[in-house]
């Protein structure tokens, strides 16, 4: 990495190399059995300069020819955006526990073998359902160095199951799925593992009718993705500088129920995005976005930050909003390991405290709806009726549709006491609100 | 590099060993509002081993092509780990092995056109739209070129190198009433193709402005059963998302039911209905001269004269059904495996003139464009762009929130007019199938026209 920062530095006021090689081993099964196993090696850098108070950025993976990235992000730089920020140049404390070297070294073999035992638990569950499991093991080596003095570097593994059960019947297709990540393989369970797939699986063998109107809804962890993504956006450093968000400039201020709170932590390692540092080389850190629904901070990158006129939150990450991250994209404002508050009441109870409702798990098409201002609008995935506290099936065909600041403000009805990691890196309990749209074709 | 290929695959101990090796070359230019929000540029070389070992598969991914020996060893390992399992042996359908080189000439070569005519010209179309009315309280201008060099060989005497150059571009604007209504209006184009298609786009700058602008005033669609005439890009869309993939072979393995649906010769529309995926049309993004698996593109009709006419396939698949290989097995890039994908796919031309088509409709609507959709099994759902109200056999005021739903089958069964001005439309993005997005394809049609759809309004 050296070779390219030397290269970079006698052309360019500033620079930035960012490397990653990654070591993937994915093993497949499909409705038939193992399908694939895929061993993926694959080493890339980015570079990012600035120069004559400008940014300019490439990306290469034929490292063997240093002079031709700087050549590019040099050329980008001539007409790229101004700036005046400065990359850091703070040493940075290892967090303990990123890397298990058991996981990280485990062989195909062993995978296929848990593969094997969560497909079968899966399929005990009952006669008529098709699996498809993967699982698969990551190795990240990560690199940055600036010409401000830091080198930062770590080695993250990884590993992640999904599950996904399907039960045709004529007429009516019902499709679970569930992912779980977790730092090592000593930290997963079979039976813990398949639980939520099992559960679904069970709860939805009938289909019923759904009521229409303002209903309460139950959100599962994994459901609640529909109503926290408006909030994922509104919190960004960058969307408040567009002025999109409906939160810009009401720091201090409670905006939402006083039972709601709101952490990014990117040095909680039982979270997917744990790491000592972000990929613009700041520190890990923990920040406060709500607070006893009152709003406390966005989250920033650098560029963002410097927008702001404030420090970086350590949110420059070379990813979309949800998703994986590579060394391709340039690092935008984005979350690391969010996490909801937990509140008082379990799940069961949530769920007992509503006559006539909706437990949702899932929601399709996430993303539709005037996200920026806070509205969502999804068909459900997998969801239930709630009938006196009770789950009495599963509904099909309904469309949600709500406000997340309104409903979270206004019509938090409660919290779960219990949270859990969803999509890598969320941590979120069961959230239950009033009032949400429910429109039964 | 051709030594070095053959004499891996030579070293092989596999049953079916296949290398691809990907050179890419990329630039992007994003404007929003008056920021350059991205100037970026990459190169990448990296490469794919796939190995069958026992009729299990293997696959190796990797960035370092010095050391391929290794790469098709630990794939072969990993094959024979999947067969020992017991799964079920793949086979390959036949092909004949083929050996050249397909080189592409561009009118004006994107490669050659220095990063700061790309940057001016893109600042010159943000600055179109955002100078257009002073409504327009956003604006996002994207252009991405790309030039991916492939080479593909097998241990079937395979050796193919051909060269896929792709440019895109996409005018973007939003306008705000000052009232909390905000609008967008969108201008899209791509080609397998050279500069040139990007260059003297002011005007749709201006249209795509304008549109923002005039959404604002558009009312909501009246919800409810109308008679629809799509136009050509939306007519595309939902014919390559809600029937094309379920002509994808390993779709129809994984999902028995719609598998006895999709029977050949099975009656899906009028006898007016053709529709075909093809390999390589006039500077279509979707052309594969070969496929990922060194497969010789085909025009296939999905559907021809109303009834189920052929699948796509992989060699796998084909091998599984017994039919022939159609060249449709695409990788998304050397990351990946091959898996059954469309490529440029539309609906042929029919007899009517837009003009007959909307003259005996009393009350209807005029969708155009879509903005995205979601499809659930038969069941779809797409947003146009905008639409028309039809009133008395003429197109009549702009209207918005234009959602269209219903059955696919039953929607084609309905569709009672093909009009003759087939239009295939490249834009930005792709499709996205088993993790595998964006794959660069297109879709088309002329005008249609379909009886009792569901519209629905907000």
């Amino acid at each position: 990495m050296h070779a390219i920062l030397d290269k970079a530095r006698n052309k360019v006021d500033q620079a930035e190399v960012y490397h990653l090689q990654r070591r993937v081993l994915p093993v497949k099964f499909d409705a038939e059995g193992l399908s694939v196993i895929k061993v993926k090696q694959t080493e890339g850098a980015a570079l990012r300069v600035i120069h004559e108070g400008r940014l300019g950025y490439s990306t290469s993976t034929d490292l063997a020819h240093p002079e031709a990235i700087v050549e590019s992000a040099v050329a980008t730089a001539a007409y790229g955006d101004p700036t005046d920020l400065a990359f850091p140049g703070q040493a940075i404390e290892s967090v303990v526990g990123i890397h298990d070297p058991e996981t990280g070294a485990l062989s195909a073999e062993r995978l296929v073998e848990l593969g094997g035992a969560i497909r079968e638990r899966t399929l005990a569950e009952a006669d008529d359902i098709e699996v498809e499991v993967s699982v698969q093991t990551t190795v990240d080596h990560v690199r940055v160095v600036n010409t401000n003095g830091l080198d930062a570097e770590e080695t993250r593994s990884s590993i992640d199951v999904s599950i996904e059960a399907t039960r045709a019947k004529s007429g009516d297709i019902f499709s679970v799925w569930d992912s779980r990540e977790a730092r090592s393989i000593n930290d997963f369970c079979v039976d813990d593992l398949t639980k939520r797939v099992r559960r679904l699986l069970t709860l939805g063998r009938e289909v019923v009718a759904s009521p229409s109107g303002s209903l309460p809804v139950v959100f599962t962890p994994s459901g609640s993705i529909a109503l926290l993504l408006p909030l994922i956006m509104g919190l960004s450093g960058k969307s408040v500088f567009l002025g999109l968000s409906p939160l810009g400039g009401k720091l201090g201020e409670a905006m939402f129920d006083s039972r709601f709170g709101l952490v990014d932590d990117s040095r909680v390692i039982t979270g997917a995005a744990a790491s000592s540092f972000d990929d613009e080389g700041v520190a890990a850190q923990r920040t406060m976005l709500i607070e006893s629904g009152q709003l406390r901070s966005f989250y920033y990158d650098l560029r963002t930050a410097k927008q702001a006129d404030v420090e970086s939150t350590g949110n420059g990450y070379k990813c979309g909003m949800i998703g994986g991250s590579n060394f391709r994209m340039a690092p935008s404002a984005s979350l690391s390991n969010l996490m909801v508050s937990t509140g008082d009441a379990s799940e069961e109870e949530l769920i007992r405290g509503i006559k006539s409702g909706l437990l949702v798990d899932g929601v399709l098409g996430l993303g539709q709806g005037n996200l920026n201002a806070g509205d969502f609008s999804n068909n459900v995935g997998a969801a239930f009726l709630i009938e006196d506290g009770k789950i009495a099936g599963r509904v099909k065909n309904v469309m949600l549709a709500g406000n997340s600041y309104e409903l979270l403000r206004d019509h938090l009805i409660g919290i779960g006491n219990t949270a859990e990691w969803v999509f890598g890196k969320l941590s979120c309990p069961a959230i239950a609100v009033n009032h949400v749209n429910v429109a039964a074709k | 590099m051709k030594q070095t290929i053959k004499q891996a695959i030579a070293d092989s101990s596999a049953d079916y060993t296949e290398i691809r090796i990907e050179r890419r070359w990329l630039n992007r230019v994003l404007f929003q509002r008056e920021k350059l929000e991205t100037l970026e540029s990459a190169t990448e070389l990296g490469g794919v081993v796939r190995c069958l070992k026992n009729g299990g598969w293997g696959i190796a991914v990797f960035n370092d092509v010095a050391l391929l020996s290794n790469h098709v060893r630990e794939a072969t390992q990993m094959a024979a780990i999947v067969a020992a399992s017991g799964t079920e042996p793949v086979n390959l359908a036949d092909v004949s092995p083929v050996e050249e080189e397909v080189r592409v000439t561009l009118e004006h070569d994107f490669r050659a056109v220095p990063l700061q005519q790309k940057v001016k010209l893109m600042q010159s179309y943000n600055g179109i739209i955002l100078g257009e009315s002073d409504k327009i309280v956003a604006s996002q201008v994207q252009y991405v070129d790309r030039f991916v060099e492939v080479t593909f060989a097998n241990s079937e005497g395979s050796y193919l190198v051909q060269e896929l150059p792709d440019i895109t571009l996409l005018l973007g604007a939003a306008a705000s009433d000052g009232k909390g209504d905000i609008q967008q209006g969108m201008e899209l184009t791509g080609e397998a193709g050279g500069f040139e298609c990007v260059e003297g786009m002011e005007e749709q700058a201006q249209v795509a402005a304008r549109r923002a602008v005039a959404m604002l005033d558009a009312k909501p669609v009246e919800g409810g059963q109308h008679t629809v005439i799509l136009d050509p890009r939306l007519a595309g869309v939902f014919i390559h998302e809600a029937f094309g993939h379920f002509c994808e072979a390993d779709f129809l393995f994984k999902n028995p039911r719609l598998a006895k649906i999709m029977t050949l010769g099975a009656e899906f529309g009028g006898e007016d209905l053709q529709v075909v995926d093809e390999g390589f049309i006039a500077g279509g993004r979707g052309n594969v001269p070969y496929d990922d698996e060194g497969v010789r593109r085909e025009k296939t009709y999905l559907i021809k004269d109303g009834r189920l006419h052929s699948l796509i396939h992989s060699r796998e698949t084909a091998a599984k059904m017994g039919a022939n290989p159609t060249g449709n097995a695409r990788a998304v890039s050397y990351e990946y495996e091959p898996i059954v994908r469309m490529t440029n796919t539309y609906i042929e031309n029919g007899s009517s003139s837009f003009e007959e088509m909307i003259r005996d409709v009393e009350h209807g609507v005029y969708a155009v464009d879509a903005y995205g959709g979601q499809t659930e099994f038969e069941q779809f759902s797409f947003s146009a762009a905008y639409g028309y109200e039809i009133v008395n056999g003429e197109v009549g005021e702009m209207v918005r929130n234009v959602v269209l739903s219903g059955n696919l089958f039953e929607t084609m069964k309905s569709i009672d007019a093909i009009g003759s001005d087939l239009k295939i439309e490249g834009g930005p993005g792709g499709c996205g199938k088993g993790g595998q997005a964006p794959l660069a394809v297109t879709a088309g049609a002329p005008h249609v026209r379909i009886r009792n759809v569901t519209i629905g309004g907000k």
